[in-house]
């Protein structure tokens, strides 16, 4: 019995030894206890995978979704994830207390504002019968790495497919083998008509004062009218109602500051935003050469917003952007004894939006716009207060309003507009000089009207309809004198053979006609569609330069008797796809343009006071075709798209048999801008709300140039010889950018929110050739200019107060 | 756009790409000019000088294997055809394919000139070409020459210092209530102390002549003139101007000339001022911006630097070369470089290494274009 007993008490030992050594085991652990819910409705994710410090993956719950794991004392990163939700990563300080740990995920597919997306819904890619739309949010250009901390639109569109340049220093982009002068850029309804500052180095639009901007690249709709390449419409951000708010940065390059403050509470709120480069200062450390080079700008938007009450909202947006250079170079005009030359150029831009709501259904939106800009060229004279100046300038006037009826089926515009074109094409003003002459050439005055109608409608359960059809009229008006030509004779001074003179108000030309937009779609299956896009546009209005990129000086013209409106017209075909809740987009677009009266000029132009524009410039066709693709991921800690383009540009000029009337012997030739290959990645990495990375690359073929086809002597010197324009590439573009940004590095949450920015621009350091050129040096060489022939780093400070 | 306010946005520009952290650069670009061309270029001018007619050259310019040659063109039947009088005159040929107007050819205001000749090609046959019609215009006198001494008047040759120079400027007069349009040239007289330059060889004073020296280690030898002797240089730059802003006015300062800092002794520089149709300037004018870009993004397109010959036979082929008629202003002046200082540019473009044998002859100056043993006329 005693042995019985004996083993009974042996085996309870043991087991209460075995029992008290777990016990033992046990308490050197702590347990964590971790619920996952769906952020939006609370219920329990089972399944979800956890990682600690990056290695070990558990996916223990039990029947009510708690996650339990037993750690022992220390500092752990945990990692939460679930398919279709934004990670949750956390430091963990393990100590002797068990954890309980509440985490709430976030369900990607709700996302909507993140990247590419359009406000109307996720699978517009799909569902909408638009081409060649490209919706842009300010919060994805923000994560773009940008080149020396300066956040830029322009840039921000290069990375979407058949959006390429002539190179990192262009004064504008080229959109499906478009001019830079093609783009409608419009700035809450103001045309933009020099969109850069630096010479194109920085984009002029206010990166904090800006929402989004919409790209129309294929379908455009019939509200839009005057360019015959794209629209890029830019729009600003509404001022807070509610409360103050402050964002703000510095870099580099610029220093920036917004705010936002409600006048009257949930009716009336003003938004200020200003930009300035105070960056002078780094001449006087380069080379001596440098010391006398000026070069600043700055930019201010305002908007301001007021809801007078459910049916009326009142809107005003401001714009002033400014540029001044200046080099120890002299410009010389007639006989002027300059000290240097200044170059000084304004835009100022406002408009005013009333918005009418008769019902949920019907409402009137009227715009009133108005645009100065005003580039000079300034030659302060020797010994003298005085400055020479040479003015030109673009004032631009425009009314508009429409009518919009939305139901279930219909989405209806009809609207009507009218633009006044007033353009000062060069004054010379003396001043007090008694060098030069005071010359003017006549001012251009020009009307363009229109009126249109829109509607959006389904045919039937799959097939979709977009149409829209608008009538321009243009009139160019006097007073103006219009020459006649003698017709056997190249347009110049030497074969006027008359001239009429046009009254104020009288009508010297007048052009006009249909612009029809269609599109349709075809609906394959919820997540795909099939679209073919139709549209006409007419541009009455164009930049006439003879430089690679048009200058901030370069001559705008209106059409007249000789210049004849371009009229291009673009056709698309399209293939779109959504996969995964519309978490990943996919479309294949084609297209094919054709483009009459394209505008060149004859050799030797010169345009600089020039009345008789017609007798410096040659018109012909253009045509451009490719194929886009793109594939986005919209959603999620990684975001981002790759896209690949295969296009052309090319033009014809021939209006006669001479040497002087055409170009390339009247054979196609390349644009400036043709590069057939293009290549862009774009990702951004959400690390935990503190870190992203950012990462961008770019490969481009190499733009055209005109390589000489042999040289001569003439006069003792040697003279490389010209027979074809663009008959040769500089070398092929490439480069990659990393950005770095750490959001509220204090971790704590308070209203101040700083964020620090590092960037690299160009990471590996290629050194892309801008352009080539050849250079008396012996004879002759040929040299690249590379404009960031090295890596770029930055460091950017950004804060927000809200 | 006026090429001077590109250039000077370009330059801007390439600043401004300085500042933003000094990470633009020019490097070489190797091009590949595997092209071969025979381009006919025509050359001259009609003036109203008789002493000294301007020649008028007709020749192929060839590019083949990376260089360039002069080759003889042979014309025959070359003329100037004078519209109003429906004249011929027959052009003087004084070597192969140059031709100067016959003696006491003068050329009339009024009346309207073309140049006509015919060459003779193997394939094609007999080629006509013939210029646009030309009338001479009337050239106001230069009224002032000076000059200053420019420490940094220009860029060397390889871009990379400055190089002293005395900047010789003119006034003249503007015609009021007309278009003009100025070229100028100037020809530039240095008294020389070296003759001849003989490379790979040495001067033979029986020959007047370099002769082949096998094997010299030096590449080669410059040789002391026995006489005095002038070089006779023009320049190589295009200078034109427009009176579009100045019409009328009195025009002070112009810069027409740049003369290199050769001697601490003076030099004598002619001017010559002449005016020109608008299709003569805007021919110069691109030749000119030919070789003035620098890649910035104010660069024009180049072009073809065709001017006024056509083919009248085979209108598909491009001539370079302009013909104008013009009156011609000339004024010569005296630049002591009394100022002058610092680094000398090298007048033979080299140093000089005189042949290091004791019995080196003494080189004859022997009148070509570029030398002349003549004291010229306004040396002091």
């Amino acid at each position: 019995m005693k042995t019985k007993i004996l083993i009974l008490i042996t085996i309870f030992l043991l087991f209460h030894f075995n029992g008290l050594a777990q016990e033992a085991e046990k308490q050197r652990f702590v347990t964590i206890k971790i619920t996952v819910r769906d952020s939006s409705d609370n219920s329990i994710l089972k399944e979800a995978a956890v990682r600690v410090d990056f290695q070990k993956v558990y996916f223990s719950s039990d029947s009510t979704g708690v996650h339990t794991l037993y750690l022992r004392k220390g500092n752990y990163s945990l990692s939460i994830n679930h398919l279709g939700y934004r990670a949750f990563n956390v430091k963990l300080s393990v100590n002797t207390q068990n954890i309980n740990l509440n985490v709430n995920l976030v369900n990607v597919s709700r996302e909507l504002d993140e990247v590419v997306v359009n406000s109307q819904g996720g699978n517009n890619n799909v569902a909408r019968p638009l081409l060649g739309v490209n919706p842009l949010s300010i919060k994805m250009i923000k994560r773009i790495p940008a080149m020396m901390g300066e956040t830029d639109v322009l840039r921000g569109l290069q990375m979407l497919p058949g959006v390429t340049s002539v190179g990192e220093a262009a004064n504008g982009v080229n959109i499906r083998g478009g001019t830079t002068d093609q783009n409608l850029i419009l700035l809450d309804d103001t045309p933009i008509f020099n969109p850069t500052h630096l010479f194109g180095l920085f984009s002029i639009f206010p990166p904090d004062a800006v929402s989004g901007l919409d790209l129309y690249k294929g379908g455009i709709p019939a509200r839009f009218s005057g360019r015959a390449s794209s629209v890029i419409d830019i729009f600003m951000i509404n001022p807070s109602l509610e409360k103050f708010k402050m964002t703000g940065g510095i870099s580099l390059v610029s220093n920036r500051l917004t705010v936002e403050q409600p006048l009257i509470k949930n009716k009336l709120g003003i938004m200020v935003s200003g930009r300035a480069s105070f960056n002078d200062f780094m001449f006087r450390l380069g080379p001596p050469r440098l010391e006398n080079i000026k070069a600043n700008f700055y930019d201010l938007a305002t908007k301001i917003y007021y809801k007078i009450n459910t049916k009326n909202t009142l809107s005003f947006s401001g714009y002033l952007s400014k540029d001044f250079f200046q080099t120890d170079l002299l410009g010389t005009i007639g006989n002027v004894n300059a000290t240097s030359t200044q170059y000084d150029y304004s835009t100022i831009n406002a408009s005013l939006k009333w918005f009418y709501a008769f019902n949920n259904k019907l409402n009137l939106q009227t715009v009133a716009v108005s645009t100065n800009y005003q580039p000079k060229t300034l030659l302060p004279e020797l010994n003298s207060n005085n400055k020479v100046s040479i003015e030109s300038g673009i004032k631009y006037h425009q009314l508009k309003s429409s009518l919009s009826y939305n139901t279930d089926l219909h989405k209806i515009e009809v609207g009507i507009s009218s633009i006044l074109y007033n353009i000062n094409p060069g004054t010379l003003n003396p001043g007090t000089s008694q060098s030069v002459n005071y010359i003017s050439a006549p001012e251009e005055k020009s009307i363009e009207s229109g009126i249109y109608i829109e509607d959006e409608y389904a045919l039937s359960k799959r097939l979709n309809l977009s149409f829209g059809l608008r009538y321009s009229q243009y009139w160019a008006m006097g007073p103006t004198t219009v020459r006649d030509y003698d017709p056997s004779l190249p347009k110049s001074d030497f074969s006027v053979i008359d001239s009429t003179f046009y009254q104020s108000g009288q009508s010297s030309a007048n052009y006009g006609g249909f612009e029809p937009r269609l599109a349709l779609k075809y609906t394959l299956s919820e997540l795909s569609s099939i679209k073919f896009g139709y549209s006409l546009m007419r541009q009455y209005l164009q930049v006439v330069s003879n430089t690679t990129t048009p200058l901030p000086t370069s001559r705008w013209a209106t059409s007249n008797k000789y210049i004849k409106p371009q009229v291009s017209q673009l056709f698309s075909i399209g293939y779109f796809k959504n996969a995964k809740d519309n978490i990943y987009e996919f479309s294949l677009e084609a297209y094919y343009r054709n483009t009459e009266n394209i505008i060149d000029f004859k050799p030797g132009a010169d345009f600089l006071f020039q009345p008789y524009i017609e007798t410096q410039t040659l018109q012909g066709k253009g045509k451009a075709y490719g194929i886009e693709l793109m594939l986005s991921k919209k959603k999620g800690a990684a975001t981002g798209w790759i896209n690949y383009t295969y296009s052309r540009a090319l033009n014809q000029i021939k209006i006669g048999e001479r040497f002087e009337e055409q170009i390339n012997n009247g054979n196609w030739y390349a644009t400036n801008f043709d590069r057939p290959h293009s290549f862009n990645a774009t990702i951004s990495i959400a690390q935990g709300k503190h870190h992203e990375f950012g990462f961008t690359f770019v490969y481009n073929t190499g733009r055209p140039f005109t390589l000489p086809n042999g040289f001569v002597e003439y006069n003792d010197v040697k003279y490389p010889f010209y027979l074809d324009r663009n008959n040769e590439r500089i070398k092929d573009y490439h480069r990659l950018d990393f950005s770095w940004t750490i959001h509220n590095p204090s971790l704590k949450k308070k209203r101040w929110e700083g964020s620090w920015t590092f960037a690299v621009y160009n990471l590996y350091g290629r050194a892309n050739a801008y352009s080539v050129y050849l250079r008396p040096e012996n004879g002759l060489r040929a040299y690249q200019l590379t404009i960031f022939g090295s890596p770029i780093p930055s460091l950017t400070y950004n804060f927000k107060f809200l | 756009m006026n090429n001077q306010f590109i250039a000077s946005i370009n330059r801007l520009f390439l600043s401004v790409l300085i500042l933003t952290g000094l990470y633009s650069c020019i490097d070489p670009y190797d091009v590949n000019f595997n092209q071969e061309n025979k381009i006919l270029v025509v050359q001259g001018l009609l003036t109203n000088d008789i002493e000294n007619p301007d020649t008028i050259k007709i020749q192929y310019s060839v590019y083949t294997n990376g260089y360039t040659r002069a080759k003889p063109a042979w014309p025959f039947d070359v003329y100037f055809y004078l519209i109003n009088s429906k004249q011929k005159i027959e052009l003087v040929q004084t070597g192969i394919g140059i031709f100067v107007p016959p003696p006491n050819f003068s050329i009339e205001p009024s009346e309207k000139y073309t140049l006509n000749f015919t060459l003779y090609d193997a394939e094609k046959g007999e080629q006509k070409y013939q210029s646009s019609p030309q009338q001479a215009s009337i050239t106001p006198p230069i009224l002032n020459i000076h000059d200053s001494f420019n420490p940094q008047s220009r860029l060397s040759e390889d871009g990379k210092k400055f190089v002293s120079s005395n900047d010789v400027f003119i006034d003249f007069q503007d015609p009021a209530s007309q278009k003009n349009y100025y070229l100028w040239r100037y020809i530039h007289f240095e008294k020389l102390e070296e003759c001849i330059t003989c490379y790979s060889s040495i001067y033979s004073p029986y020959t007047e002549s370099c002769i082949p020296m096998p094997g010299s280690r030096q590449p080669y030898y410059d040789y002391t003139c026995m006489t005095m002797c002038y070089g006779i240089m023009k320049s190589d730059k295009v200078n034109v101007f427009s009176d579009l802003a100045s019409d009328g006015r009195l025009i002070t300062g112009k810069r027409v000339a740049q003369i290199p800092f050769y001697f601490v002794s003076g030099c004598l520089v002619e001017i010559q001022q002449m005016c020109i149709s608008p299709d003569a300037y805007t021919f110069y004018k691109n030749l000119e911006s030919q070789t003035q870009t620098n890649g910035g993004l104010a660069d024009t397109p180049p072009t073809a630097i065709v001017g006024n010959i056509s083919n009248i036979t085979n209108p598909e082929e491009k001539i370079v070369g302009y013909f104008s008629v013009v009156n011609i202003q000339k004024k010569r002046h005296w630049i002591d470089r009394a100022t002058a200082t610092g680094e000398r540019s090298n007048i033979l473009g080299h140093v000089v290494v005189h042949d290091p044998s004791p019995m080196a002859p003494l080189a004859t100056c022997k009148k070509s274009a570029t030398r002349t043993p003549f004291k010229p006329e306004g040396w002091q």
